[in-house]
């Protein structure tokens, strides 16, 4: 059985859906991925985040981590490249890169007045 | 008892000066008198006057007791006077205190020590370790978007500094903590915007950051609106702002 995330989709509501992790890909605890890794970072209450990494040379493991980044995008989630080229910063991300370091995925539709 | 005391006449431990009193116009025979003002820091009791318009008045005052005694009160109506004041020394000499001389060296370093410090002090709340396994990571992550040095700055201060596309700066919190606008360095407003549910306030601190840098707009649209808050700062400090070179000519020039 695959593992999943738990991700909120409606404002101000309790409801939440869950996005599997495709079997290749692994949940670990590190923020930072091993050498040719990548890893999604998804931003949940439970968990605070949830850190799943995919190997950047097994075509396997980017096919599913690619899944997982659009149905994370199809579930409202919006994701942010974060660093690149060992600096710190955040860009925002349209399609999926497989040499992507780490990317996060935050809630953006949960903001609102306060 | 008379409240004509010659200056240096009481016993050592005394700091005094002595104040002639000529009233202008005056017919009476207490014109010219002295009066003294006494310090006496053995037994912390003082002699001291009040002078105006109409009366002159001469009074001890016992310091430790923190009782006042009339020691003399002279009725002058409309008088007009000047005060002549001349010091005295322990032995009876009238002299002046000598001021203490800083030396020139030692007056300059403390100018340029001043310069150093900051000009005011803000409040600051720096942020406490965190004390959940969620909070921790979302640390994890802000300090990966801000980097060590940006990361430091936000434990220190307990807010992230932003500038946004439009040129203002977005003061962001943690938590619930609103969102503090600044333009060209002055306060215009506070906006509220929070990331609902149960999510730690870090996170909540990232979602506005990432917001701000990449879609100000919608920030903006999203936010209930405050007026801007009262000013921060705190204890102001004046200084000389001439020149170094011109305050060091200033002070050779008094040495």
């Amino acid at each position: 059985m695959s593992d999943f995330v738990d991700v909120q989709v409606i404002n101000g509501g309790t409801l939440t859906v869950q996005v599997a992790i495709p079997k290749p890909l692994r949940v670990v605890d590190e923020i930072t991925p091993p050498p040719n890794h990548g890893i999604l970072q998804i931003m949940n209450q439970k968990d605070g985040d949830k850190r799943v990494v995919w190997d950047s040379n097994s075509l396997a493991e980017i096919r599913a981590a690619k899944e997982m980044f659009d149905d994370l995008v199809r579930k409202g989630l919006e994701p942010y490249r974060v660093g690149h080229g060992g600096k710190a910063g955040l860009d925002k991300m349209s399609e999926f890169d497989p040499m992507a370091e780490q990317v996060m995925f935050l809630p953006m539709k949960l903001a609102g007045g306060g | 008892m008379s409240p004509y005391i010659t200056c240096g006449s009481s016993s050592s431990g005394l700091t005094s000066y002595q104040d002639k009193i000529f009233f202008n116009s005056d017919t009476t025979t207490i014109s010219n008198k002295y009066f003294n003002k006494i310090v006496n820091t053995t037994t912390s009791t003082s002699l001291y006057e009040t002078y105006c318009s109409s009366c002159v008045s001469a009074y001890y005052h016992d310091d430790s007791t923190g009782t006042t005694m009339p020691w003399g009160n002279y009725i002058k109506a409309a008088q007009d006077y000047t005060i002549k004041r001349s010091w005295c020394s322990e032995d009876g000499y009238y002299a002046p205190p000598v001021p203490v001389q800083i030396p020139l060296s030692e007056q300059f370093r403390r100018i340029l020590q001043s310069r150093q410090t900051p000009l005011f002090i803000s409040s600051r709340t720096p942020i406490r370790a965190a004390d959940e396994e969620r909070e921790l990571r979302a640390r994890q992550t802000l300090r990966k978007i801000l980097g060590d040095d940006g990361f430091q700055r936000f434990l220190r201060n307990g807010f992230v500094s932003v500038r946004a596309n439009s040129g203002k700066v977005y003061q962001i919190y943690p938590g619930h903590g609103m969102t503090v606008v600044y333009d060209r360095g002055t306060p215009i407003e506070k906006l509220c915007v929070v990331l609902r549910g149960d999510f730690t306030p870090t996170d909540s601190l990232i979602t506005r950051y990432v917001m701000i840098m990449h879609d100000e707009a919608r920030f903006r649209t999203l936010a209930n609106v405050w007026s801007a808050p009262a000013k921060r700062i705190t204890g102001l400090r004046k200084f000389d702002a001439r020149p170094l070179t011109q305050i060091f000519q200033s002070l050779k020039d008094a040495a």
